[in-house]
């Protein structure tokens, strides 16, 4: 796992969640943004392995913002952060990998670490 | 191909000698899979599905939930297919205690109701399907599996989720499930040159075909226009299909289906291959049998592909009633009937088929089905044609009759 990038249009929100993830230490390096175009400009450039968001910035759908940054680069894993269940069906339809209800907590961020981890084993395990 | 019309007789059956998981499985990824739903008919399908989009082996399925929980550690499966609400525990309970014996093992939820999505995620589910399933949904669940598991740039490079389906309706699959065409006559050009590839296509003529009654200049027009947006989706899908344009004077096309597998295709392959019908191809059989899910293009109305379409229903027919014979010779009655039945509904008048299936009702002295069989028969050939069966027909139903 290289980089995480956060998108949470709540400042507050947007600082809790970064100083889990950084807790977590799972991550080299995670950065924040409260405004979905700076984050595009950013994966652009820098890429991005994991990336969580709100279900809406700044008005913009989470869907939306995820069909868009799939274009940019086609496998990020998505995790949406949700005050509520009412996206996590169409979460999956959309291919997202995990759903998080906020406010976060270690737990909640460690289970959904640990399946990435458990993809990325069993990556190595069958690509030699 | 068409050079090659095989021999149709009793014995002249044609079956491709390979194996054929194998040539799917040799060398492509394969997901090994578990399904678990208390409703036999869903678990059918749900399997079915699977098995159709050729990277699936469904390893084992289950109707009753405890039972998968002892012998998930033997099966060792990649990913387990779950329904929700089921008796003795809910699979969202299910899932967790199978992750708990291996917590690679890949979760996918298949149920009624979308309100468990949440509670999926939190047991780590990778994917979650509303029933009724179909095709489409399954086949995109399963890419998304295999990239998930890193198989995806593997299937991508040999393209073996592509496929086209000719047999029944016209589908084809590219790297984003179902193709919708632009238009209709691009999906019929597309048909005309998958029944026609690796042969010169007189660009003229198809114009002909696809448009006989516009002007010359507009079915010019038209063609190009045809042929720039199927190329044109044939590229967005990923699809390995290529056609080229040979400008030697004239205009002519070529079409190549590259890695992409077709039911047309394969089965035609079998009809070349004229081999004899016995117990060790007894499958290949049954294999090139269910590749012929219906008539050609049957939900099309294609003129063009009267005479192709005829023949290929033909040779299916010999298929039934050749394998009909052999399960008679191998006293597998049941499965003879089914066959022949089978082959009855595609070819309602045949007086062979029906006198085959009255000689194994004697056999079996099931008087009560010989005489239905032969009355319906009777009725249909009177109301559909105006005529009686054939006397030699008759005279075998009436001889079955007294013994």
């Amino acid at each position: 796992m290289a980089i995480a990038v956060i998108v949470d249009y709540n400042e507050d929100g947007l600082q809790f969640s970064l100083s889990i993830l950084k807790s977590i230490g799972h991550f080299e390096d995670v950065y924040g943004f409260s405004c979905p175009d700076e984050a595009c400009c950013f994966i652009k450039e820098r890429g991005c392995d994991v990336l969580f968001v709100e279900t809406e910035v700044k008005g913009l759908n989470c869907f939306v913002l995820i069909n868009k940054l799939r274009k940019i680069k086609q496998d990020i894993l998505f995790i949406i952060m949700a005050s509520n269940e009412d996206y996590a069906y169409e979460a999956f339809q959309k291919g997202v990998i995990g759903y998080v209800l906020k406010p976060l907590s270690l737990e909640s961020i460690a289970k959904t670490i640990g399946k990435l981890e458990k993809l990325h084993r069993s990556q190595r395990r069958i690509v030699p | 191909m068409n050079q090659n019309r095989p021999f149709l007789n009793m014995k002249g059956i044609a079956v491709v000698q390979q194996d054929y998981p194998l040539t799917l499985q040799g060398g492509y990824p394969m997901l090994n899979a578990v399904i678990v739903d208390d409703e036999i008919p869903v678990l059918n399908l749900l399997k079915m599905f699977l098995q159709k989009t050729g990277q699936v082996n469904v390893l084992e399925a289950f109707t009753e939930p405890l039972a998968v929980l002892d012998k998930i550690s033997k099966i060792k499966p990649d990913v387990v297919f779950l329904d929700i609400e089921m008796p003795e525990m809910n699979g969202l309970e299910l899932a967790s205690r199978l992750t708990e014996q291996d917590d690679e093992l890949m979760v996918v939820f298949v149920t009624g109701y979308n309100q468990y999505a949440l509670k999926a995620f939190q047991v780590n589910a990778l994917d979650y399907l509303l029933k009724p399933v179909n095709l489409n949904s399954i086949q995109r669940c399963v890419l998304r599996l295999l990239k998930l598991k890193g198989l995806g740039h593997q299937q991508k490079s040999v393209g073996n989720l592509q496929r086209i389906c000719c047999f029944g309706d016209f589908e084809v699959y590219g790297n984003n499930g179902l193709v919708k065409w632009t238009t209709r006559k691009v999906e019929e050009m597309l048909a005309y040159f998958i029944v026609h590839r690796d042969s010169n296509i007189d660009g003229w003529s198809l114009g002909e075909i696809l448009w006989p009654e516009e002007e010359p200049d507009k079915v010019k027009t038209s063609l190009h226009t045809s042929l720039y947006r199927l190329r044109k989706t044939i590229k967005e899908e990923g699809l390995s299909i290529d056609i080229t344009s040979k400008n030697c004077g004239k205009g002519f096309y070529r079409c190549s289906l590259g890695q992409c597998s077709c039911d047309l295709v394969e089965f035609e392959e079998a009809t070349i291959k004229n081999n004899s019908l016995n117990k060790s191809g007894i499958d290949e059989f049954e294999r090139v049998c269910a590749l012929y899910r219906d008539d050609l293009f049957s939900k099309k109305n294609y003129g063009w592909c009267e005479s192709k379409k005829e023949w290929l229903q033909q040779f299916y027919l010999n298929m039934l009633k050749n394998m009909a014979i052999f399960f008679v010779d191998e006293g597998l009655y049941q499965k003879a009937i089914d066959k022949l039945l089978t082959a009855i509904a595609k070819a309602p008048f045949d007086e062979e088929i029906h006198k085959s299936l009255l000689k194994i009702y004697g056999t079996q002295n099931n008087r009560a089905l010989l005489i239905r069989c032969y009355e319906e028969f009777k009725i249909r050939l009177f109301k559909e044609m105006g005529v009686e069966p054939q006397v030699e027909t008759r005279k075998l139903f009436l001889k079955l009759l007294s013994e």
